[in-house]
């Protein structure tokens, strides 16, 4: 498996135009999936070029992009390793992050909170 | 002790003549305008403490209305109406157990049919989140610095207690 270079930037999707203002909530995993099961991985991509028609296209709710560096993930003790999808060669994952369960709630929220920190700059979506 | 001698052997009739330094206003008073004087302060009080639950429950209710006029998708979940009780629960309670004028948060749909509210003051921070569904639990995390801890148990003094500690009080 390929790995991340520690220099290449990391793009989390902003989902909610309220993201940009507090940050943490974009770093959570989900608490439970369309199977049952809890998110396990934080999905993410190391290219955004998205242009206009790509995000009209996707019809999705996309505010933009929250941009991190691999190394500053992987000095909180987590990962980001490729996952590429047929439609996005550029998808990765942020793992090693604690799931978003009752017993982990301190951990996950302390997590978000400090990748939320580690925020970049914010590209927003293209108008 | 010389006054309350005196006082003790006047009737009622007689307050009205015995003078007094009000200290609040600096002024010497009848015994009686004082009476009144301290009646209307404790009034107003009570009036301002009133007002100011009042104003912090319709602070936070219009700011949380906002959210209903969000995009929201199938990936990305509305708020459910129980998050939305939920959480007017406990901000109601919030504001009748703070008797002053509270920071606004900012409310936050998690994308799973919850909402959180958050404060941040001078590094500390406060996270009241309410999930979509009574499964799974509310909880207020707080976080300064590397201290942070999550309380589950939301009653009136919790709220009392880490509210204190985001105003510095």
């Amino acid at each position: 498996m390929d790995t991340i270079p520690q220099q290449s930037p990391i793009y989390r999707a902003i989902k909610s135009n309220r993201w940009k203002e507090k940050k943490p909530s974009a770093f959570l995993l989900r608490r439970q999936l369309a199977n049952g099961k809890p998110e396990e991985e934080l999905s993410v991509i190391t290219k955004a070029d998205c242009t206009k028609e790509v995000c009209f296209a996707k019809q999705n709710t996309c505010f933009g992009e929250f941009k991190l560096l691999a190394e500053h993930i992987r000095e909180l003790g987590l990962d980001v390793v490729p996952r590429q999808l047929d439609d996005n060669p550029y998808h990765a994952a942020i793992i090693n992050l604690p799931l978003y369960t009752e017993e982990n709630i301190k951990e996950a929220e302390r997590i978000a909170g400090l990748l939320a920190k580690k925020v970049l700059s914010i590209q927003l979506r293209p108008k | 002790m010389n006054f309350l001698k005196k006082a003790a052997k006047l009737n009622s009739n007689d307050l009205s003549n015995i003078s007094i330094f009000d200290v609040h206003t600096e002024t010497t008073v009848s015994l009686a305008e004082l009476a009144v004087k301290t009646f209307e302060r404790e009034q107003n009080k009570f009036s301002s403490i009133e007002i100011n639950q009042q104003e912090n429950v319709q602070n936070f209710r219009e700011k949380l209305f906002e959210l209903t006029q969000d995009e929201y998708t199938e990936e990305f979940l509305a708020p459910t109406n129980f998050a939305y009780q939920s959480i007017l629960k406990f901000l109601d309670s919030l504001s009748k157990s703070f008797n002053k004028r509270l920071p606004v948060p900012s409310f936050i749909p998690d994308g799973e049919g919850g909402i959180r509210a958050e404060w941040e003051i001078q590094g500390r921070e406060l996270r009241l989140v309410c999930p979509a569904k009574p499964d799974w639990k509310p909880y207020l995390y707080h976080e300064e610095g590397d201290s942070y801890d999550v309380e589950k148990d939301l009653k009136a003094r919790t709220f009392i207690k880490w509210f204190s500690w985001l105003l510095n009080e």
